[in-house]
């Protein structure tokens, strides 16, 4: 892999490739954004899940192509970001731009002595020099650029400062040979000799000051203790709920869906109907399940918006720092479901929708704890539009309902992950995190971020929902769909006491998750009715476009296993407890 | 006197005194010879959280349980600036 080649992209040849390069946590990529304008290409490195950000950049007068190497704390090759790192800095980059963090400097300086290691030009700039003084640590640039032998300049990249500088820093570099440096000849030394080295210099550029932390950092080591931790924590997402529930929510219903019923569908049935085709081709096309109109409800008024706005809120979390103090805060509890801390942002996530978190479980670092987190994704984890359509109809019951939903849905989420532990080979990590310090995020970063990602959300999903819509147009207008119901009665009606008509909805709900709840406000159900069929479906089958990407990233064998899995286990839950709470019904009457 | 780092005091100066097998904790600067602070304990079995010259780490227990650190106050080589 170390051989790997660059991506080809359709940018303009350039003079060569500038690497950037840092820890995580350092305003990378705003220094990235700064320097690259808002043109960016996300590429996946060749055979490797990690994904890199790659732009243009120019200095002097000459373009080069910027790429924005993942943060890395090491150069080891000890995880896939440090691996493609490596093999970046092997293609004879131009340049090497390293972004040190002032908040960090021993880190960093380790960092930035592994990669001169490499004989590239290397340029540093020494960032978050507020964070460090508010923290009480004062770095003198000039010390450090004595101590390391490379140009040092200061940055707040936030506010975009330093730039010019920066890039004549890069200009000069550029120009003339990489100073060979003193610690190394060849290859990397270990691990120990270079920290007592970074920490060496570290001592030299900095002095001790008076600590200034300001409301955000207080706020932010508040958020690490359980109080006011947990209450703030719950706060937060209550307030991510409402936003993408209520956000897309109204997104879909006043301008999305107005657009698919009045606009789209009428347009692809004025341009279907006339040809004249076999009336079940027709169908597939444009019938009730058709292609063209359940493809546009469905991906363009259905899920996106939610998608889109979970990712809003996510990413600013991210950003933020929120979501690795969720992660600290509940790592004691994750342990004992086998997993860490870290997987609750993937389950948190899949609450948007599972397609975003299993793809994201590709930053776990064992295989068994990615089907882990993926199998507690699938079988219990309802997406916002299930959440919502679940919301709506339980709390016309009881808000009770909703709580006995929920807490049966929790139940099952322990039982799933205690079995998966058992049956999966392997090992989980435990939690290894550093936490960084709580900020306001960048908006110009910010927003490239989240434009990247909900292009590779577009572009990695298409696929298997564009299959899902496809399939289900065919099972739908078929007839195939309806025979399966006929099937499947006896199993709805006295297994789970549920009316026939429930069949369809349930069938529904691999289609479209939550179509499997709205159908059921139509069958004026009892309560203990209203309960059983929210319980099957926020646990059974995980919709087409999670089978496509579970079967994408795993093989279809896991994903048939976890599918199998999750409808085996609604189907038990749900009609045990039917039975279980009809007998104490009749016995308590 | 050795202990492993999640029983550890805290508020201490620790030197680490020997690490398991977690590559990403020489990345992040923990290995033997390394001096952290421990900052605490998170409640409900949580991670320890440690400081590593600036840099805040949180620590699951069953990892820092198989850190082993002895107290470095006054041993006199640890990181000035960092604590």
């Amino acid at each position: 892999m170390g051989q790997a080649r660059l991506t080809e992209t359709k940018a303009p040849a350039t003079a060569g490739t500038i690497l950037l390069i840092g820890p995580p946590n350092v305003g990378k990529s705003v220094l990235f954004t700064r320097l690259s304008g808002v043109h960016a290409i996300s590429s996946n490195y060749t055979g490797t899940t990690v994904s890199y950000l790659e732009g243009t950049c120019r200095v002097g007068d000459k373009t080069y192509t910027l790429v924005d190497v993942p943060g890395t704390y090491a150069l080891q090759a000890t995880s896939p970001a440090e691996e493609v790192a490596v093999s970046f800095l092997r293609q004879g980059p131009a340049a090497a731009l390293l972004v040190l963090s002032a908040a960090d400097l021993e880190g960093s300086v380790k960092l930035a002595l592994e990669v001169m290691a490499y004989q590239v030009p290397v340029v540093c700039a020494l960032n978050l020099m507020d964070v460090a003084e508010r923290k009480g640590i004062k770095v003198n640039p000039e010390t450090l650029e004595r101590e390391l032998g490379v140009r040092v300049v200061p940055t707040v990249a936030v506010k975009g400062l330093g730039l010019e500088a920066l890039r004549k820093a890069l200009d000069a570099a550029l120009s003339e040979k990489p100073a060979v440096t003193s610690y190394f000849d060849q290859g990397r030394q270990a691990g120990e000799a270079l920290w007592e080295q970074a920490r060496r210099i570290a001592e030299k550029a900095a002095v001790r000051i008076q600590a200034r932390p300001n409301k955000l950092d207080r706020l932010g080591e508040a958020m690490l203790r359980p109080w006011p931790g947990i209450p703030l924590a719950a706060l937060v997402l209550a307030l991510s709920l409402a936003v993408v529930a209520g956000g897309g929510e109204l997104l879909r219903t006043r301008l999305l869906e107005p657009l698919v019923h009045t606009v789209l569908v009428p347009l692809f049935e004025r341009a279907i109907r006339p040809l004249g085709l076999h009336p079940l081709l027709e169908n597939i096309l444009i019938g009730e399940y058709g292609i063209f109109r359940v493809g546009f409800e469905w991906i363009l008024a259905l899920v996106l918006p939610y998608v889109i706005l979970f990712q809003v809120q996510f990413a600013f979390l991210e950003d933020a720092g929120v979501l690795p103090r969720l992660a600290v805060l509940f790592d004691g509890v994750m342990r004992r479901l086998g997993v860490q801390g870290g997987s609750l942002i993937q389950m948190f996530l899949g609450f948007g929708c599972a397609v975003p978190a299993i793809i994201a479980t590709r930053a776990c670092t064992t295989k068994k704890e990615r089907l882990m987190v993926t199998a507690m994704i699938c079988f219990a984890i309802p997406c916002t539009s299930q959440t919502g359509a679940m919301l709506s109809l339980l709390s016309r019951y009881s808000p009770w309902l909703v709580v006995a939903v929920a807490a049966t849905g929790l139940m099952v989420l322990i039982l799933v992950a205690h079995v998966a532990q058992k049956v999966i080979p392997g090992q989980v990590e435990p939690l290894v995190l550093e936490v960084p310090n709580l900020l306001m995020p960048e908006p110009r970063a910010y927003f490239k971020k989240l434009r990247v990602r909900i292009r590779q959300f577009l572009l990695e999903a298409e696929g298997p929902m564009l299959l899902a819509v496809f399939l289900a147009a065919v099972l739908a207008e078929s007839g195939l769909l309806e025979r399966l119901g006929s099937l499947l009665r006896p199993i709805v009606s006295d297994w789970l006491g549920l009316p026939e008509g429930a069949v369809m909805s349930l069938i529904l709900g691999i289609i479209r998750r939550e179509m499997s709840v709205a159908p059921l406000m139509a069958l004026e159900l009892s309560p203990l009715q209203m309960y059983v069929g929210a319980v099957v479906s926020l646990l059974y089958l995980p919709c087409l476009s999670v089978f496509g990407i579970v079967a994408k990233e795993f093989g279809v064998k896991t994903a048939v296993a976890i599918s199998a899995g999750a409808t085996a286990t609604a189907l038990f839950v749900g009609g045990a407890l039917n039975h279980i709470l009809t007998l104490l019904a009749r016995l308590l009457a | 006197m050795r202990r492993d780092l999640y029983s550890a005091p805290e508020g201490r100066r620790l030197r680490v005194v020997s690490v398991p097998g977690l590559k990403i904790l020489r990345s992040l600067g923990i290995y033997p010879g390394a001096v952290v602070v421990k900052i605490r304990r998170c409640a409900l079995g949580g991670p320890a959280l440690v400081r590593v010259a600036t840099r805040q780490v949180a620590l699951g227990q069953d990892v820092a349980r198989g850190i082993w650190v002895r107290e470095a106050d006054g041993d006199g080589t640890g990181p000035s600036y960092g604590d």
